[in-house]
């Protein structure tokens, strides 16, 4: 073969495959693991390792764990676990030595535990359903079983796996596989029911509500009931918000509950499988999910860092097995208990994320200036860590620093503060510069009209003028002009373009090109708040790719319904004819691509309404072209344009299986030459 | 008119009927011709490897094994060997101290199924291949097996015979003054079955083993610097041990694991670090008796295999395995769909050494086996003292680059004009000892790979103003490097059809990035990497430049197929090693984490590891390689700018007499965020500037009092104060707990350091 065929067929051959994983180059590995934050825009983006795995407690003085299912850490750094496979709770203090246990001589499956200031503690026996509480010293000095209060539920069971307890002595319980909610019940008389709290809403789709509107009352009680998740897991903090987490409610997993049962918080991520959930000590919150990843929100339930990994195997300090319980102690370490190594995996935070809650605690008490200097090394080592840009710009825009607010709040694309700061900005500019503003456009005014009255009395522009029209007289140049004629009286501009040839296929080409000239501009330079597109992302093939495509697709599917059922139009009539159409946008787009640069969001209905103008003067436009150029009754216009959409959907199909069909045909030429060329031994 | 219709007709049908019937002959003349061809030459590999002295075994003197019985065979003025023939059992034995060193089991504990026991009983053990199961082992307990031995010179040979299953190895073995050197010369391997394969060899897995906590001590794994696993009583706690292949693993084998994606899209674990030294060490430290492992041989495909009690048997081991032959999948089409397992053709040809270095008394301990390590270097790897000055390693990024509307834009970061301003400004502070690696230099940016001329980026200033600069810093003092990335190459900017490496499966080799503008890169193969390179260095030369910083070949090693043949990982060790001993003839070189065989041929070590893989079973982290490259080689930490806990790292460096290093840009990192390097998030010299300026001032000082010296030991106290001491009497106080520590006398405050004076 020769070399260049041999080139050919090697390059045909190419065959891909994945390699092993690699590591970004750069990123330091003292953790066994990555850790990831959210940018501005929503995508992951790597960061510096924000905890270190400390150590582990493999086992409570001489005691083995076994298959511990909750801990909670107090104040004063005692931590409980319920060590669910041997029946019993057991404390010990931060280092792993035993200090004591209780419980072994009631507790059948202790699932969870709370425990109070004053040290009582709480426990959920699922197998018992009931709620065994002991005093400090160990000895039961309570228990509470299944509420029998009607509002309860009749075929409710009472299977407590997870306990929170309030400052007065009210306990959240969440109990197995009841979708109602949590359970409140009140310690008075023995164990009041108080009623359900926190319940999650069930999600219709839209398949199930058509089949609602749809099916007889019978077949519908046959249907499987769309029943609300129950949450898995809560905690309660300092304040008495309670914070569930809930397996498969996507961003609604995590949710803060004031008294009221109102969630106050919206986490921008999620994990498919949460297991815990903690406040931290800086307004922050931990969820840690089975899997062993740990998420850190602010109290705004923005993600600030997620960490941690998965063992499968590689036995690596920080990677769990399988986590039931998360904790923090005072010093801001975390705890992480894995069921699966039967061992408690501590983490410590690293100087940079020290440094970050200092900056957030400052922020969230409202002492700006103090918190710009934490926020400050932060950003030195990290620029792209863009929570703190957004904490930054925030605390600039209060300390009325506009231009400093504007800048970081580009960076961290934060919309609001950008668009609050803009506000301000402009403001500023508008005072200093209106005088000046004004007295320009005054000057401009007087110059037009001066200039208007020397062209009357004296000419002065005739022979501009003069050389204006006879460029205006060059076929092009007119039909261009004529496109402006056309969007302000269509019916007459389609006569023109049916009758009087002031439509041609180059004329409407220009209006294409420019049209698409001008969407491409927008797209990718208007102003920061309008702009929709990813900075540094452009994907200019696709854009002027598809309307050019979805343009063609539609006019020749047009011509071709029109052209059967009596349509008047050519091809070349149809085809300017829309094209002409795209006019407003050539007319507006300039005016509106100035004014992104200029508005805030308090003005971006000006945007949208010009922009709903625009579009609704194009569509009009379309629908008079059609009827116009083929003669149709507004009835036939609407048949017409129904069709050409079914026609459009039908020729999209055809193309789509040609593909499949082509690219099976591909292959398996591929595939015989990669045979031949492996046999040539290349 | 001369043409007609009808005989256009005419000329077309004939033409219509005449061009298809020579395409289809075309077809099936190639396709015979193909079938006719031999198919694919899947010879032996290129292994220039030094074979062995060429003595011929087998005319010796051979009795039966059994006639040793601990029998003494060798002696030296320390040591004596003793062997027991029958299962190749070796026993060393310190005349002075009487500690000694076993290797097999006696009397286990009961608690071990046949194959185990046979394993833990004999000298050497081998992972078989039988037809596609490669789960098998062999031992000298449960197969048949004939021993035949012949003394020698301060040792004996040993041929076994492995009888029905048709193996034979031989293995030297020789006691010289403090060392046990064990071998097996290639010749001496022989597989006569079909189907039946030596998969691996597991040389002498159980000396120095130790039975749970019966001996105090630990063992030394070559995890980044160096880590420890503790002889104590694990108490069932661990399911796996160490287990990695020296020099990284062989990216030519498909990994067949499937990791678990984070968002299923995210790896979030990072890789384990590759044994950069082929050693490993066991010491118990209250017999006073251990030794260091080093694979002199055979290491390009070895892996260090170490377990404590508690995985499989309640005994502590480590011991290499040398990997003759591997199963892998094969698949058959296009869309990976059908596959069929096949043992690789040949088994590789690669003489195995490994040297036993003992340490005994005060030196049985890792820093011990550190010094021990560098004795080793020093007298029989190549390398020697060399004056280590103090550096700061500042790395420069030249630019980058960036998608746009239709090209790639040009992303500039540093140019060699602010190159220049940076130096000044440092100067001004009085920091002159730099050591620059200036990435990204060549026309294309940092990932138009390869460099294959001498042309730097218009954008940082031209070809001529890259030359002035270095010019200027020869004369300034300054070391100054161009980064060359000698194994990879871009698909996206240069033509990859040609010379890029194939896995064993014969499908493309493609490394992922995980980034947005360039997202894979290939691999050259060795030869064209070294066309490359002399091309490159010729340039150079012409230029009058001649420092170069070699990254991607320095520690990368596989197995590929290339046009049809099949190379494995010992061919590329030896091409790559050769290239670079040949480059360093030319320039000076310094080196990207380079493996242990080219460090006689690096000025400096760059990218030195500060800690390990984090293991569960680790339980001390020590500072192994730096104790023993510390005054035989300048080492460069990694970059400083991702490091969290910058403090204790600062520690770490005055601790392990690893210099600093940073990577720097003239503009602020933030402009990198399109490009490739986005994951570069803080980098801009002005928020540097002050630390560089810091930890020069503090570094040089400590750096200066302990020059041209060697570390003697490496003590951790319980109060969490390190001390380093050094043959020029100087010691070096280090304190990482959070309160202020008394040591001999010396007071260090809380996470500090103290120098003490020299004696």
């Amino acid at each position: 073969m020769n070399k260049k065929s041999k080139g050919l067929v090697a390059l045909i051959l190419t065959l891909f495959l994945a390699g092993s994983g690699l590591d970004a180059k750069y990123a330091f590995a003292d953790a066994p693991y990555k850790t990831y934050t959210i940018d501005g825009y929503g995508y992951v983006t790597e960061t510096q390792t924000a905890y270190v795995p400390y150590g582990s407690i493999t086992k409570i003085g001489d005691d083995f764990l076994s298959a511990p299912r909750d801990m909670k850490i107090t104040k004063d750094g005692e931590i409980y676990i319920a060590d669910t496979g041997n029946r019993r709770i057991i404390v010990s203090d931060l280092s792993g030595n035993y200090i004591k246990e209780f419980g072994s001589d009631v507790l059948v499956n202790p699932c969870g535990l709370f425990v109070t200031e004053d040290k009582y503690t709480y426990v959920a026996d699922r197998d018992a359903a009931k709620i065994f509480v002991f005093a400090p010293d160990g000895t039961l000095v309570a228990q509470y079983g299944r509420p029998n209060h009607p509002l309860y539920g009749d075929n409710m069971d009472f299977k407590p796996i997870k306990i929170a307890v309030n400052d007065a002595g009210i306990m959240y319980v969440v109990s197995e596989a009841n979708t109602n909610g949590i359970v409140q019940i009140s310690p008075k008389e023995n164990g009041t029911f108080l009623g359900y709290f926190g319940t999650n809403y069930a999600n219709t789709s839209l398949g199930e509500a058509i089949l609602r509107l749809l099916l007889t009352d019978a077949q519908l009680a046959k249907m499987v009931s769309n029943l609300p998740p129950s949450p898995d897991n809560l905690a309660i903090d300092d304040q008495g918000l309670i914070y569930t987490i809930t397996r498969g409610d996507g961003l609604d997993s995590l949710k803060r509950l004031n008294i009221a049962g109102k969630n106050l918080i919206e986490p921008d991520a999620y994990d498919d499988y949460p297991v815990a959930v903690v406040p931290g000590n800086y307004d922050n919150v931990y969820m840690a999910s089975n899997y062993g990843y740990v998420y850190e929100f602010n109290n705004e339930g923005e993600l600030l860092f997620v960490f941690g990994g998965r063992d499968d195997g590689r036995q690596r300090i920080g990677l769990c097995k399988k986590v039931e319980a998360i904790a923090v102690d005072q010093s801001d370490l975390l705890y992480l208990l894995d069921s699966d190594m039967n061992q408690i995996h501590i983490f410590a935070p690293t100087e940079f994320t020290d440094l970050l809650h200092k900056a957030l605690y400052l922020y969230f008490k409202g002492r700006y200036t103090e918190s710009k200097e934490p926020l400050e090394q932060v950003l030195q080592m990290n620029g792209m860590f863009d929570y703190a840009n957004e904490a930054m710009g925030k605390a600039y825009l209060q300390e009325e620093d506009y231009d400093m607010a504007l800048h970081y709040a580009k960076l961290a694309k934060d919309y609001t503060t950008y668009s609050d700061a803009f506000w301000e900005v402009r403001n500023l500019w508008l005072r200093h510069n209106l005088i000046a503003f004004i007295g320009i456009l005054l000057a401009i005014y007087i110059a037009v009209r001066l200039l208007k009255l020397l062209q009357k009395k004296f000419g002065i522009f005739n022979k501009i003028g003069g050389a204006i029209n006879k460029i205006k007289a060059i076929p092009l140049i007119s039909r261009l002009n004529y496109s402006l004629y056309f969007i302000r009286h269509p019916v007459d501009g389609c006569y023109g373009v049916r009758w009087e040839n002031k439509a041609s296929y180059l004329s409407a080409n220009i209006i294409i090109g420019l049209y698409l000239l001008f969407s491409v501009i927008y797209r990718y330079f208007s102003g920061f708040l309008v702009k929709t597109v990813r900075e540094g992302r452009y994907n200019l093939v696709s854009d002027i790719g598809l309307v050019v495509a979805a343009f063609l697709l539609l006019t020749i599917c047009n011509y071709l319904i029109c052209a059967i059922n009596d349509g008047e139009g050519t091809l070349k009539q149809i085809y300017s004819g829309f094209a002409y159409c795209l006019t407003p946008y050539l007319v507006m787009q300039p005016f509106i691509f100035l004014l992104s640069h200029l508005i805030t969001y308090n003005e971006i209905f000006l945007i949208r309404f010009a922009e709903t103008f625009r579009t609704t003067w194009i569509i009009i436009l379309i629908i008079v072209t059609i009827k116009e150029i083929n003669n149709y009754t507004m009835k036939e216009t609407f048949k017409i344009i129904g069709l050409t959409f079914f026609a459009a959907l039908i020729a999209l199909l055809i193309l789509f299986i040609l593909y499949v069909l082509w690219s099976q045909v591909f292959d398996f030429i591929q595939a015989i030459v990669g045979e031949v060329v492996y046999r040539l031994g290349i | 008119m001369a043409y007609n219709k009808t005989d256009g007709r005419k000329i077309r049908h004939i033409i219509g009927i005449i061009v298809p019937i020579f395409i289809i002959l075309a077809i099936v003349f190639v396709i015979i011709f193909s079938i006719m061809k031999k198919t694919g030459d899947r010879g032996n590999l290129t292994s220039s490897l030094n074979l062995m002295d060429t003595e011929d075994f087998e005319s010796l003197a051979f009795t039966d094994a059994k006639d040793f019985d601990k029998t003494l065979v060798a002696e030296s003025d320390d040591y004596e060997l003793y062997l027991t023939g029958s299962n190749l059992s070796i026993t060393v034995r310190n005349k002075k101290t009487g500690a000694v060193l076993e290797s097999t089991v006696d009397e286990d504990d009961g608690k071990n199924n046949a194959q185990w026991l046979g394993f833990m009983k004999s000298g050497v053990a081998l992972n078989v291949i039988n037809g596609l199961n490669d789960a098998e082992m062999a031992d000298l307990i449960n197969n048949e097996n004939t021993i035949r031995i012949a003394t020698v010179d301060n040792g004996f040979y040993a041929k076994v015979t492995f009888t029905d299953l048709g193996f034979s190895l031989g293995i030297l073995v020789r006691l010289t003054d403090d060392s046990l050197v064990v071998e097996i010369p290639d010749k001496s391997i022989g597989e006569t079955k079909d189907g039946l394969y030596i998969g691996a060899i597991n040389l002498f897995p159980f000396l120095g083993y130790s039975y749970l906590d019966e001996k105090p001590g630990y063992m030394l794994i070559p995890d980044g610097n160096g880590a420890l696993i503790y002889l104590n009583n694990k108490e069932g706690r661990l399911t796996g041990g160490y287990s990695q292949m020296i020099y990284g693993e062989d990216t030519g084998f498909k990994d067949t694991s499937t990791p678990s994606l984070f968002w299923d899209e995210y790896q979030t674990v990072n890789e384990e670090k590759n044994i950069l030294a082929p050693v490993f060490g066991m010491v118990h430290t209250e017999d006073g008796i251990g030794f260091l492992g080093i694979v002199e041989k055979g290491a390009e495909r070895a892996s260090i295999e170490a377990y404590p009690n508690g995985v499989t048997m309640d005994y502590n081991r480590i011991y290499p395995k040398f990997i003759l032959r591997k199963l892998y999948v094969q698949p058959t089409s296009n869309s990976n769909v059908g596959t069929i397992t096949m043992a690789e053709q040949d088994r590789t040809h690669m003489d195995i050494r490994v040297k036993y270095c003992f340490v005994s008394g005060d030196d049985a301990d890792y820093a011990g086996l550190a010094v021990r390590f560098r004795r080793y270097l020093m007298e029989e790897a190549g390398l020697s003292a060399r004056e280590d000055g103090y550096k700061t390693r500042i790395d420069f990024l030249g630019s980058e680059r960036e998608e746009w509307l239709v090209f790639k834009k040009t992303v500039l970061m540093t140019s060699v004009e602010q190159i220049r301003e940076i130096y000044n400004r440092l100067k001004e502070e009085g920091l002159n000892d730099i050591l620059t690696v200036y990435k990204g230099w060549q026309k294309g940016g940092l990932y138009n790979l390869p460099v294959t001329k001498y042309k730097a980026d218009k954008s940082v200033g031209g070809t001529k103003e890259l030359t002035r600069l270095i010019k200027e810093c020869e004369k300034g003092g300054i070391d100054f490097y161009l980064y060359h990335d000698a194994l990879r190459i871009n698909p996206e900017e240069n033509n990859t059809a040609f010379n890029v490496v194939k896995r064993v499966d014969k499908r493309l080799y493609e490394e992922p990035t995980y980034m947005y503008v360039y997202d894979r890169f290939l691999f050259l193969t060795p030869r064209r990497s070294n066309y490359y390179l002399n091309t490159l260095s010729k340039d150079l030369s012409r230029a009058g430049i001649s420092k170069l910083a070699l990254a991607g070949i320095t520690n990368h090693i596989y197995s590929y197929s290339y046009s049809g043949e099949y190379y494995s990982r010992p061919s590329t060790y030896e091409d790559y090693r050769t290239m670079i001993s040949n480059l360093h003839e030319k320039l000076e070189l310094t080196m990207e984490q380079p493996f242990c065989y080219l460090w006689k041929y690096t000025d400096s070590f760059l990218d030195m590891p500060v800690g390990t893989s984090d293991f569960i079973f680790e339980d001390e982290k020590v500072p192994f390689l730096a104790i023993a490259l510390k005054g035989i080689l300048p080492m460069y930490s990694e970059y400083i700018n991702f490091e969290a806990n910058k403090k204790e790292f600062f520690l770490n460096l005055v601790e392990m007499g690893i210099r600093p290093s940073f990577y720097i840009t003239y503009e602020d990192s933030s402009d990198l965020i399109y490009t490739n390097s986005s994951d570069i998030y803080s980098s801009k010299f002005s928020n540097y500037k002050e630390e560089i300026i810091r930890y020069s001032n503090e570094l040089s000082k400590v750096f200066q009092a302990v020059e041209g010296a060697f570390i003697t030991d490496h003590e951790r106290l319980d109060n969490g104060v390190t001390v380093v001491s050094y043959d020029n009497g100087v010691k070096v106080y280090i304190n990482y707990s959070d309160t202020r520590q008394t040591v001999d006398g010396i007071t260090i405050e809380a996470m500090s350091y103290k120098v003490g004076e020299a004696k």
